[in-house]
């Protein structure tokens, strides 16, 4: 119950800095820092450093994958929200069947981004808790009680 | 307070520290999507909210005494256009294009030999032929529109001789036949259609390769009266 819980929570965090993602660069003047074109550098800073972060709290391989998948979908769900938030005060701009398509469409490469840099980042970030976190602790641990 | 000895105790270990950062990351992606949000939810509700007022008079210089446009006259088109913001972003008037129209008598009358184009428009009263007297769009420097607040400008238009002999001729010619025909020439019904565009000023200018919908997500277009072409 803690690994499912611990990859859903990993795989929100994946999600929403995608999703934060896919409408800053569909819509950059809304974004932040607002700008009149998307910067390329901030979204992979963005996407980069989450995603360490959740390599780094990431048991396993397999809580990874499914972390990232799941991020995925979340990213999606996420950009739809905020696509969609001049609904929570009472404003329908565009149909809102539609706006899945319109962020798919405009933001297709981002999705396609994020779901690289996830990859590439919690497999590094996991790499890196292998390495610094639990070979170091190792000898200290052995034989502990602590799960 | 067992909660905050619990996450105190995580501090001991190395990995488990990686949650305070992964939690303190999650709070400022957390703030950007809500300030992101809010931020698009208020352009969008300028979109919606904000109202164009305007108002028209027409005035006739020199003419006869029945109202007829001498040759020596004028027209003249004055538009006060005050644009209503009650959203919260800081907006601009930068742009208008507008059209007038005449109701053309002597072409309804069925008057032969009348060299021009006309619309036509139809209800339930009749079918009634408009000539295009004012036309045009312009730049203009940039009324400044706060929130919650209003902006007006008041832009004025000439019809001479001059300036367009043309649509000149047809406007004295429609003045002489309803001077002739209903005593006024200068009272005659009009047509007018007006767009602004408005700018969000608070918002960065998208780049010149971005997508066109964030101009319009950018820039807030209102009209008023129909366009009858």
């Amino acid at each position: 119950m803690r690994s499912i819980t611990r990859t859903l929570v990993l795989a929100a965090v994946l999600g929403g800095a995608s999703g934060y993602v896919i409408f800053y660069g569909v819509f950059p003047v809304s974004g932040v820092p607002a700008s009149g074109e998307a910067s390329v550098p901030w979204m992979l800073v963005l996407l980069g450093i989450t995603s360490v972060l959740v390599g780094l709290s990431t048991e396993n391989l397999s809580e990874m994958i499914f972390e990232v998948f799941i991020g995925l979908l979340l990213s999606g769900a996420i950009a739809t929200a905020m696509a969609l938030s001049p609904m929570l005060v009472g404003v329908a701009f565009v149909s809102p069947d539609s706006v899945p398509a319109f962020l798919f469409h405009y933001g297709f490469l981002l999705f396609v981004l994020g779901f690289v840099v996830d990859l590439v980042g919690t497999s590094l970030g996991l790499a890196l808790r292998e390495r610094y976190f639990l070979r170091r602790r190792l000898p200290v641990s052995v034989g502990s009680e602590r799960k | 307070m067992g909660w905050v000895v619990r996450l105190a105790s995580r501090w001991k270990y190395p990995e488990q520290r990686v949650w305070f950062l992964v939690a303190g990351w999650a709070a400022v992606l957390t703030v950007f999507v809500v300030v992101s949000s809010a931020s698009y939810s208020s352009v969008i509700l300028a979109h919606t909210s904000v109202e164009l007022a305007p108002s028209r008079t027409v005035s006739f210089r020199g003419t006869t005494s029945a109202g007829a446009l001498l040759t020596n006259g004028s027209v003249n088109l004055t538009m006060t256009l005050t644009v209503l913001n009650p959203s919260s972003r800081s907006l601009a008037l930068s742009s208008i294009a507008y059209k007038s129209w005449i109701e053309d008598l002597p072409m309804e009358a069925g008057h032969a030999n009348l060299s021009r184009t006309d619309e036509v428009v139809t209800n339930e009263t009749g079918t009634y032929y408009f000539f295009k007297a004012f036309l045009g769009s312009l730049d203009v420097v940039p009324v400044l529109i706060p929130p919650r607040g209003s902006g007006t400008v008041t832009l004025s238009f000439l019809l001479t001789r001059n300036s367009d002999a043309t649509r000149f001729g047809v406007v004295q010619e429609i003045s002489a036949y309803a001077a002739q025909i209903r005593g006024n020439g200068t009272v005659m019904p009009w047509i007018h259609w007006v767009q602004v565009a408005v700018d969000v000023r608070d918002l960065p200018a998208p780049g010149p390769d971005a997508n066109p919908f964030l101009s319009s997500l950018t820039r807030i277009v209102l009209e008023d009266g129909p366009n009858l072409g």
